[in-house]
């Protein structure tokens, strides 16, 4: 057989193969160094004009247990910086990197590059949700905009069509082709009925509705970080161990059955973990586009394939993309008049567009 | 004296030209009895007899008799007609589309027309830009969003032609222009008044009434030079739906045919959607229904899809115009019935067309 | 297949479990809330118990009576000062409190579109936040409150007028809509104010982080400043006079409203037979916009006699909650309907004065999906004021309803008599109503555009 089988070629192999490992270990912890820092950035940027060692003084007195009297400017300025902008930040690292690995898990389940984390309605369920609630009055609770009752409906019909999904896809059987036709149905006639409601009512309802369908991390408080937070870290968790069997399952139906793995209940188990987490986010923050479709790609290409380091990799660089666009969001406009998915089309689309037409080798 | 596959072959091609003309002959009752179609009572009798005192220059004195006249000539009959031309250019771009990109979830919208001619929407009526200064509200919002919808076509039409790109990666860089112009017209609606919120909103959902008289020829003629252009190149585009290395080994440049399919398509569908927004589904529907009853033999496919179209057209427009008590605009009745009609399509096809 | 089974069986139990718990949270909710009483035209802050105008020794007194048992809670909602359940010592303290003028705690009702609810408010209001639309900013400011409000948001396409808001139009937003104002943002402004209030539009979607502001120690107050029936209207005005204590203005312009109003209902008591008319308030490219069923504007013409052509049940649609509907070049349904006016109610520019070409386009602009009606082709379509405190638009619609009875003369002079005596001082600026006009009728634009 060609090739040496000596010590040298074997050292030559192993310092390869640990360099090539090395550059994944050093590109998650520079995105985890990089979300660290702009956690902090993100706490300093603001309408409010508080200096960066004023912010670490409320900080560390919050957590020693500090409290101020309702009324004094160290009581608003603890307030701001704990309650509006932490939770703010928190949610963005955690919902990003939800994000990201829902676009690796259903790119993988989809067996598709296009597919993203809402290529199974799920965004048009939550539309339609909103849409329910605010244009019909339909709803558990009273709900305004920006209310616990409207969170919840959101949820509610995001589910819907992971329910549909569900039961959609043993019927498609190994066809990932038909699971995605499928999905986009789901997505337009979620989207037709909201239309139907959205044309039926006034422009300001028309208005507020819409604004809540573009995006934006405007209305997140601490109370929107909790159910998010646990069903996205756990989520991501759940993904990291299966990685090895999404690798499979990339491979197909037939050779993921030779390698003892049951394709069928791998699909339905990652759809509704993925659905799931993406339903937490999307009834806080609305549709944030983007991140689940392009942080696999740019990963992939810095990296590679395999699952095991694409998806802690996707969850660290979601994490950091979405607290960066953010970041920049609120810098242009203090008054949250650009809203985040705005600035993460603006820096993605290009990375994406470079990165297409760069491609030499073929991922897919 | 024939053989048996010759006669079966051309009896085939007979069924499939019968069920074009026959498709042709109920959209025309169709669009003939929509002139009486709406919440207003006028009966067909009286419509047509308004159609003919309008040809002969007859002028209504009673206000009642003018208002009906203007909503019948003014409104109902220029409607019909576009919502014929609309219909079938529609058909006509989304079968192309398919057999070129080779993807059945290709429409008439993939090269991105939709985000550009919505963000010429929006900065016409946030702003006024248009290149057609003073020429009124309608006519300046058509000229933006004619302009601002050829923009992503031009930029994919621009790399493909500088780098060999697949059809996928043709996509791809649609959705990335796509992305762009989206965000900046987000940006755009996000802060602006509820008012003009609403109205941007509702020119993306797409309806036939804005498009009057004026718009006729114009469409007609896109029309006729979109037809007759793709009929002329049915058979190569044949070719191309199979495989591009077939293509080039049967004499057709794949890369070539493909953008020059784009352009003619983009622009056709451009004129076609500038007078009534972005109406969805019917140019990813009717060539799926017309491929159940003709087969994927473009030089049928076309027509019959035209067909198609403008049949779905035109029926959807009488129901959106009579639901409800004030009516809805077509987008939302072609996406209602086109969202299920398409995932019905999906299961049910059996041998694969593809 | 097991798996599958097991998911879906999970799926359908957090769905449901999520379902009940929501229920189960809005009961617990519900119940706690108390029935809110309205005193037309009257001040609904709780201390206010026999529901006048005003928080003074009477109330006192029948507070006293409640607790010595000659009188009940049931007959004096409002005597229950601290909103705590019973009539105590405790209410007697904090009326005192407030007649005296001293700093403390009141609760008063806010009105919200989803249902009143009663809030408490640090008192008197010294400096406030406020959104921006410019029915609010008509109400703080004829309340005589402008100097208080430091901050107000609105969209970049509804700036305030200038003439009738100078300081205002000199903000910077606080938000990035008229509808919500970002805590972050506005902060430096509450910091170099000692801002402690915000008042907001009662639409439950304006404002919809109220419960954060609350948690940051600003009180949040809800007033409709549309109001079109003066009582409901003078119970606001009232409030915000209690709040920040400009009473005696707010009274004396309720007072005139009413009077006003008396007026009006006197004359309209004559007539035999209404004429019917609809409202518009604005054409866009989607149509015009035909307001119906719960919009003010309908009430607006309806308060001024006339009866309202379109049916509530026609403007329903499919969401069963409406304010109108959209009729536009292509739309039939509006000619199903008879009526023999058009009242149109626009904002923008009718106190700075408008020039001749201004007028034609704004009259044109309002009709141009109209000009098909019967109403238009006999002329009688026209364009009001709709900047300006709302029973002045009721009298301008009168004007145009029933020329008969209400000269427009009659309604300019109570127009001036409004800012002479309540305005002028409290806005800083004078508005000069020589050469302004508040209706466009159709003979005027047709003038115009052959002249």
């Amino acid at each position: 057989m060609k090739g040496d089988h000596g010590p040298d070629s074997g050292t030559a192999l192993k310092s390869d193969y640990k360099s090539y490992t090395g550059r994944k270990v050093i590109f998650i912890t520079i995105c985890a160094v990089a979300a660290v820092l702009l956690l902090g950035l993100s706490i300093y940027i603001g309408g409010s004009d508080l200096s960066l060692g004023r912010i670490y003084e409320l900080l560390w007195h919050h957590l020693c247990g500090w409290t101020y009297q309702k009324g004094t400017d160290d009581f608003l300025d603890d307030f701001v910086v704990w309650n509006v902008r932490l939770p703010r930040a928190i949610f963005a690292l955690v919902a990003g990197a939800g994000l990201a690995v829902g676009g690796v898990v259903m790119q993988s389940v989809m067996k598709n590059p296009l597919a993203d984390p809402y290529t199974t309605g799920i965004s048009s369920g939550a539309c339609l949700g909103v849409a329910v609630a605010v244009i019909l009055g339909l709803s558990f609770t009273n709900a305004g905009i920006g209310s616990a009752g409207l969170v919840l409906n959101a949820f509610l019909f995001a589910v819907i069509p992971m329910i549909l999904i569900i039961i959609i896809a043993p019927r498609a059987g190994s066809s990932t082709a038909t699971l995605i036709l499928a999905g986009v149905a789901i997505s337009y006639l979620f989207n037709a009925l909201t239309t139907l409601l959205m044309m039926s009512t006034d422009a300001e309802t028309l208005s507020l509705v819409y604004r809540w369908q573009v995006g934006s991390l405007t209305n997140v408080k601490w109370s929107s970080v909790p159910l998010m937070f646990f069903i996205n870290i756990g989520g991501i968790l759940t993904v990291s161990f299966l990685a090895a069997r999404l690798n499979i399952l990339v491979l197909g139906d037939d050779s993921a059955k030779s390698l003892g793995l049951n394709a069928d209940a791998m699909r339905v188990l990652c759809l509704f973990i993925l659905s799931l987490m993406v339903a937490s986010v999307v009834s806080y923050a609305g549709i944030i586009g983007f991140i689940g479709l392009v942080s696999p790609h740019i990963v992939r290409m810095l990296i590679d394939a395999d699952n095991r380091f694409v998806i802690p990799a996707s969850a660290a660089f979601g994490a950091v993309f979405l607290l960066g666009a953010d970041i920049i969001a609120r810098w242009l406009s203090p008054t949250d008049a650009v809203p985040v998915g705005v600035v993460l089309a603006f820096i993605g689309a290009p990375i994406f567009l470079y990165l297409i037409i760069r491609q030499k080798k073929a991922i897919w | 004296m024939k053989s048996v596959f010759q006669s079966d072959y051309m009896r085939q091609n007979r069924r499939k030209i019968i069920f074009t003309l026959v498709l042709i002959a109920i959209t025309a009752l169709i669009a003939v009895y929509s002139i009486c179609v709406t919440q207003y009572p006028i009966s067909f009798s009286e419509a047509w007899q308004i159609v003919c005192n309008n040809l002969d220059h007859v002028i209504p004195t009673e206000y009642a008799d003018r208002l009906k006249s203007y909503i019948v000539w003014d409104g109902l009959v220029p409607r019909a007609i576009v919502g014929i031309l609309v219909g079938a250019i529609l058909g006509i771009s989304g079968a192309v589309m398919q057999s070129t990109i080779r993807n059945p979830l290709a429409d008439p919208y993939t090269t991105g027309i939709s985000s550009g001619a919505l963000l010429g929407v929006t900065l016409f009526v946030l702003f006024g830009v248009t290149i057609v200064p003073d020429a009124g509200r309608d006519a300046g919002m058509f000229a933006s969003a004619f302009v601002f919808a050829l923009v992503p076509c031009a930029i994919i039409v621009l790399f493909s032609v500088f780098r060999k790109v697949t059809p996928t990666a043709m996509i791809l860089i649609g959705i990335a222009v796509m992305y762009i112009f989206n965000a900046v017209t987000t940006l755009l609606r996000y802060t602006c008044s509820y008012e003009d919120s609403a109205t941007i909103y509702s020119w993306a959902v797409g309806t036939l009434g804005k498009a009057g008289w004026s718009a006729v020829p114009f469409l007609l003629s896109v029309f006729l030079v979109l037809l007759a252009t793709v009929m002329a190149l049915a058979g190569s585009i044949n070719v191309l739906a199979s495989d591009d290395q077939a293509a080039v080994a049967l004499g057709v440049n794949p890369q070539r045919l493909r953008i020059g399919c784009l352009i003619i398509v983009s622009l056709a569908t451009t004129a076609a959607v500038c007078y009534t927004g972005t109406i969805g589904f019917v140019g990813l529907i009717a060539p799926h229904i017309a491929r159940i009853f003709v087969g994927s033999n473009n030089r049928y496919l076309i027509p019959s899809s035209a067909a198609v179209g403008a049949f779905i057209l035109i029926a959807a427009d009488c129901l959106a115009r009579v639901v409800g008590t004030t009516g809805v605009p077509v987008g939302v009745v072609t996406a209602l019935v086109g969202g299920p009609l398409f995932l019905l399509i999906l299961l049910r096809q059996k041998k694969s067309s593809w | 297949m097991n798996n599958k089974l097991i998911a879906v069986i999970v799926v359908v139990i957090l769905v449901v479990s999520g379902a009940v718990a929501a229920i189960v949270y809005t009961q617990n909710h519900s119940s706690s809330k108390q029935t809110i009483y309205d005193i037309d035209g009257g001040l609904e802050v709780y201390g206010n118990a026999d529901g006048d105008y005003k928080i003074d020794n009477a109330d006192v007194q029948i507070i006293k009576d409640i607790i010595a048992g000659t009188k009940t809670l049931v007959s004096y909602p409002y005597a229950d000062a601290n909103y705590d359940g019973t009539v105590d010592s405790d209410d007697v303290t904090l009326v005192e409190k407030i007649i005296n003028k001293e700093s403390c705690t009141v609760w008063h009702v806010n009105t919200c579109s989803t249902g009143n609810y009663v809030v408490s408010t640090q008192w008197p209001i010294t400096s406030a936040i406020s959104t921006g639309s410019s029915n609010m900013l008509l109400l703080l400011t004829m309340a005589g409150v402008k100097d208080d409000i430091h901050g107000i948001t609105y969209t970049s396409s509804s700036v305030p007028d200038a003439t009738l808001f100078p300081t205002f139009s000199k903000m910077t937003s606080l938000g990035s809509s008229s509808t919500a104002i970002s805590i972050d943002a506005a902060s430096d402004t509450i910091k170099q104010y000692n801002v402690t209030a915000l008042i907001s539009d009662y639409t439950a979607s304006t404002i919809s982080n109220e419960s954060e502001f609350e948690a940051a120690g600003i009180d949040v107050i809800r007033v409709d400043p549309a109001y079109v029936d003066v009582d409901a209207y003078s119970s606001q005005l009232l409030l915000i006079g209690f709040l920040f204590q400009t009473e005696t203005q707010c009274l004396e312009i309720a007072q005139w409203e009413t009077a006003v109003m008396k007026q009006i209902d006197e004359k309209l008591a004559t007539v035999t037979a209404k004429v019917s008319a609809i409202t518009t308030n604005g054409s866009t490219a989607k149509g015009a916009w035909v307001s119906g069923g719960i919009s003010d504007y309908k009430d607006v013409i309806t308060t001024a006699g006339a009866t309202y052509a379109i049916p509530d049940a026609v403007v329903k649609g499919i969401s069963g909650y409406a304010s109108g509907a959209y009729f536009s070049s292509s739309d039939t349904w509006l000619y199903n309907y008879e009526f023999d006016y058009i009242v149109s109610i626009r904002t923008g520019g009718w106190y700075s004065g408008m020039d001749s070409s201004t007028m034609v386009q704004k009259y044109n602009s309002t009709m141009e999906y109209l000009t098909n009606t019967e109403a238009y082709e006999n002329g009688n379509a026209y364009v009001i004021v709709g900047d300006g405190p709302i029973i002045i638009r009721i009298a301008y619609a009168a004007t145009v309803l029933y020329p008969s009875l209400f000269t427009e003369d009659w309604a300019n002079q109570l127009n001036q008599e409004f800012f002479e005596k309540f305005y002028d001082e409290a806005s800083g600026s004078t508005v000069d109503f020589t050469n302004l006009y508040f209706v466009i009728s159709k003979a005027m634009v047709d003038k115009a555009s052959s002249a």
